[in-house]
């Protein structure tokens, strides 16, 4: 589609809230989230002429930020390790935390999962998709999609307050 | 969706809800910051601050993108389909409409159904006769579609619903063959000295990412375009190479050493493809694909499929033998006996024409499925067929025989003899309404027409059916209890036990010979085992209780049975790292976990959803995985004793990037860890670093 600054930002406006949220959940600090947003929306842009419908935008503009944040997870985990000297010590949340930018129990609930898990729960709570949509985002059968949403959830339902 | 599930989201919803979301994003700062570069697509270099490792990337990518955009004022496949506008289409289509009705009419008074007849003793699947009755089923599921999507549009409120509407997604589904297809029964034996993939069932063989035939490692290239033949004799070299056309994207290869064949199979993005006119020097070519991969083929849909028989008695100079293509999008495969049997998922679009078959009817090597190898669906509509092709090594350009089978979306498990589609109905309240079993007898390239049964509930993943000496036993999570059933070669049940593990569901399973084995988790892992050996009358043996759960389970040699899954501290009811377990089987009357080992850093491993993702080898006494950690992936290798446990040989950081994951294989004493182009290599003698290659 045809689409200038202008008719992008009033597309992005009605979902840019959503996006964030999404973002915040798959990645380590808020920095990052708001990194991965501005990526894809860039992304998204110089490649808007591939969209032929404005009503795909969403979950075009979706599929894009779940990519990004995938990459950039796969780059700062690198990163981290080797400014940290690749040291076994892990999962304990690190003190002096970063700001997360969002409730604890929301960020642990979200840190249990796998990467696999957190874009589908994340995709089905900012993106409103059902399990055939986030089945094609993600190239997972629908069936795969609700098991593994199912098994995610109870986990998190553990953790969250 | 369950409520409980229904309302976890709703919970995570409301806790982010207020959530500040930073100034640079606001949409009036976004527009600005797109004015600054220019209108519609032109990359404006320079301004774009805040914007780290993936900058590089998004401009290269723009910077091809441009020419695509130069070339084109083509059309872009962007498939996906607004519901108003399909409902739009279909309401023009009218004329298409009556016609179909006609249709249906003359195919009921006239023509009588002959294969219906003569096969009506075994309940097989209604064959069909006639592309006219193929298009009547078809017409009716567009029709409901759009039925369906005019009703989600006048509940526009709806969020769930109103997304629905406007997704841009596929409207098939792509079987996730790492996680739902199904792998082997026993640990394999050292035989040869080196690794194969971690398949479902032994002697049937499956594709993957990274192969190796001994002495050569066969490495598919991060790009998806390339598959790297690499020498480790003397060192890591790249020796020759395999490269497909630009409008292919290589999903898995085969290698088969003493035939000397490799096969590998691409989606196929036609047409619409804007790479086949890219003239740009090959090294940004490379680039600009690999982001490509990540922009999600801009929403591409690949229409064919392509099975690739090359030559590699040479590896240096691959030769291609021949290919057969296949219409839809790579599901999965599988190799027995010297045929592949490639599976493909395709969905008509809502052009159909009843007087052009190609506009709703697979194609296999650019020639229509014979009707009577189609199989009409169970319910009088369909429009998604899953396609199967078998396809003889020693004349990779033919098909041998071919077959399609109508589906909402499905998955395989292939036994030694058969093969089987499970599909689950799902009502509208989320819940699992009965799963549907199709089975396809295979032989030497030959397939037998489809036999249907169906069971209660749904099936976690293909090690939860397993076939045993003509039976099918099947455990399923039915609502918020548990089955096993066992079904006859005509797929009836015959026997079963209901009602087990009440609010667990199946995690994971194993069954080997007249012993099955399988997890469910709610707050403690309870490992059930279950005797088969009267099919009629199938009985749970015992039951273990340990917390956590396994999700990967995996025979270790004799008596011994692997887990692989979480461990959960019981009280806080919290998963705190992957886990180790080891239960000793000797008795299968009383299951003991005989060790455990649990990787307090390690949040994930690949393993839980893709088995081909673990390197286990009995003989040698290792077993291998990737894992995440807060510091990024990491490779471990493990052996196991009787006596002192598992012991952690290697843990070691994964320097490969790749959308896919890790793998490692092994060939005699070394390890190798290849993760995207990277490749490590590691003395299985010391475990420690040899050498490693970058593609």
């Amino acid at each position: 589609m045809r689409c200038d600054a202008k008719k992008f930002a009033q597309m992005y406006e009605e979902i840019y809230k959503d996006l964030y949220r999404f973002a915040l959940c798959r990645m380590r600090n808020v920095q990052d989230a708001e990194d991965a947003v501005s990526e894809s929306v860039l992304a998204a842009y110089e490649n808007i002429r591939k969209l032929q419908k404005e009503t795909a935008f969403k979950s075009w503009i979706f599929t894009i930020l779940a990519n990004t944040c995938r990459k950039k997870l796969k780059e700062s985990g690198d990163r981290q390790k080797r400014e940290e000297g690749a040291e076994d010590g892990l999962a304990q949340i690190p003190a002096g935390t970063p700001d997360y930018g969002i409730a604890l129990d929301v960020r642990k609930a979200f840190f249990i999962l796998s990467p696999e898990e957190q874009e589908i729960v994340a995709l089905s709570v900012f993106g409103g998709y059902n399990s055939k949509e986030i089945g094609s985002a993600l190239n997972l059968n629908p069936n795969t999609v609700r098991s593994k949403r199912s098994r995610a959830l109870e986990k998190m339902e553990y953790v969250l307050e | 969706m369950e409520k409980r599930e229904q309302d976890i989201l709703n919970k995570i919803e409301e806790k982010t809800r207020d959530v500040q979301v930073p100034e640079s994003l606001e949409p009036g700062q976004i527009e600005k910051l797109l004015e600054e570069k220019g209108k519609g697509g032109r990359p404006g270099r320079g301004k774009l601050y805040r914007i780290g490792g993936l900058l590089a990337a998004c401009l290269v990518l723009a910077a091809g993108i441009k020419v695509v955009g130069d070339y084109s004022g083509s059309s872009v496949p962007y498939t996906g389909s607004g519901a108003s506008d399909r409902a739009a289409e279909l309401a023009a289509d009218t004329a298409g409409e009556t016609e179909a009705a006609a249709e249906g009419g003359s195919q009921a008074a006239g023509e009588p159904d002959t294969d219906k007849g003569q096969e009506a003793d075994t309940q097989d699947d209604r064959k069909t006769d006639s592309y006219k009755e193929v298009y009547s089923y078809i017409k009716a599921k567009l029709d409901e579609q759009s039925r369906e999507e005019s009703g989600y549009l006048d509940m526009g409120a709806d969020s769930a619903k109103s997304a629905a509407a406007g997704g841009t997604m596929r409207e098939s589904t792509v079987e996730d063959m790492a996680v739902s297809t199904a792998e082997s029964g026993d640990a394999k034996m050292a035989g040869s000295d080196y690794s194969e993939t971690n398949v479902r069932q032994e002697g049937v063989d499956e594709g993957d990412i990274v192969k190796t035939d001994g002495r050569y490692l066969y490495v598919l290239k991060e790009n998806g375009r390339q598959i790297s033949i690499v020498d480790t004799k003397g060192g890591l070299k790249e020796t020759g190479k395999i490269e497909t056309k630009k409008d292919q994207q290589i999903q898995e290869i085969y290698v088969l050493p003493e035939e000397k064949r490799l096969v590998f199979i691409a989606a196929v993005y036609e047409d619409e493809n804007p790479l086949g006119k890219e003239t740009d020097s090959e090294r940004e070519n490379e680039v600009y694909e690999e982001d490509y991969i990540y922009l999600n083929n801009g929403g591409q849909i690949s229409e064919k499929v392509v099975a690739v028989t090359c030559d590699i008695g040479d590896p240096k100079k691959p030769k291609e033998l021949g290919s057969i293509t296949q219409s839809g999008y790579y599901t999965s495969s599988r190799l027995a006996d010297g045929y592949l049997y490639l599976f493909s998922n395709y969905s008509v679009r809502n052009n159909i024409d009843s007087h052009r078959p190609r506009t709703f009817i697979p194609m296999v090597n650019d020639s229509l499925i014979r009707e009577k190898d189609i199989s009409l669906p169970p319910f009088k509509c369909g429009s998604m067929y899953e396609v199967v092709t078998a396809v003889s090594l020693d004349e990779p350009s033919k098909t041998a025989a071919s077959k399609a089978i109508f589906t909402d979306g499905g998955s395989l498990y292939v036994s030694n003899e058969n093969i089987y589609y499970y599909e689950t109905k799902w009502n509208d309240d989320g819940d699992a309404e009965k799963t549907v079993i199709r089975k396809i007898g295979y032989k030497d390239g030959k397939l037998t027409s489809a036999v249907q049964g169906s069971i209660k509930g749904y099936i976690n993943d293909s090690f939860s059916i397993d076939e045993y000496k003509g039976n099918l036993r099947i455990v399923t999570t039915v609502g918020e209890t548990n089955s096993v059933y066992v079904l006859n070669g005509k797929l009836k049940t015959i026997g079963s036990i209901k009602n087990l593990a009440k609010d667990e569901r199946v995690y994971s399973a194993r069954l080997l010979g007249d012993t099955g084995y399988f997890v469910t988790f709610r707050e403690t892992d309870p490992l059930f085992s279950v005797d088969f050996s009267d099919p009629e009358k199938p009985k749970i043996l015992g039951k273990l209780k340990i917390p956590g759960f396994s999700d990967y389970l995996h025979f270790y040699g004799k008596d011994k049975l692997l887990g692989i899954g979480m461990n959960a501290e019981e009280e806080a009811q919290v998963t705190d790292g992957v886990k180790l377990s080891m239960f000793d089987i000797s008795d299968n009357t009383a299951v003991k976990e005989e060790h455990k080992l649990v990787l307090k850093n390690v949040y994930s491993t690949d393993v839980s959803y893709d088995y081909k993702a673990a390197l286990i080898d009995v003989g040698k006494n290792i077993i291998g995985f990737a894992g995440s950690t807060e510091g990024g992936e990491r490779y471990y290798l493990f052996s196991y004793d009787e006596k002192a446990g598992f012991k952690c040989r290697m843990s070691e950081e994964i320097n490969g990037r790749s959308a896919r994951a890790a793998r490692g294989v092994y060939i005699g004493d070394t390890l190798y860890v290849v993760c995207g182009n990277v490749i490590e290599a590691y003395s299985l003698k010391d475990d420690k670093k040899v050498e490693d290659l970058i593609l």
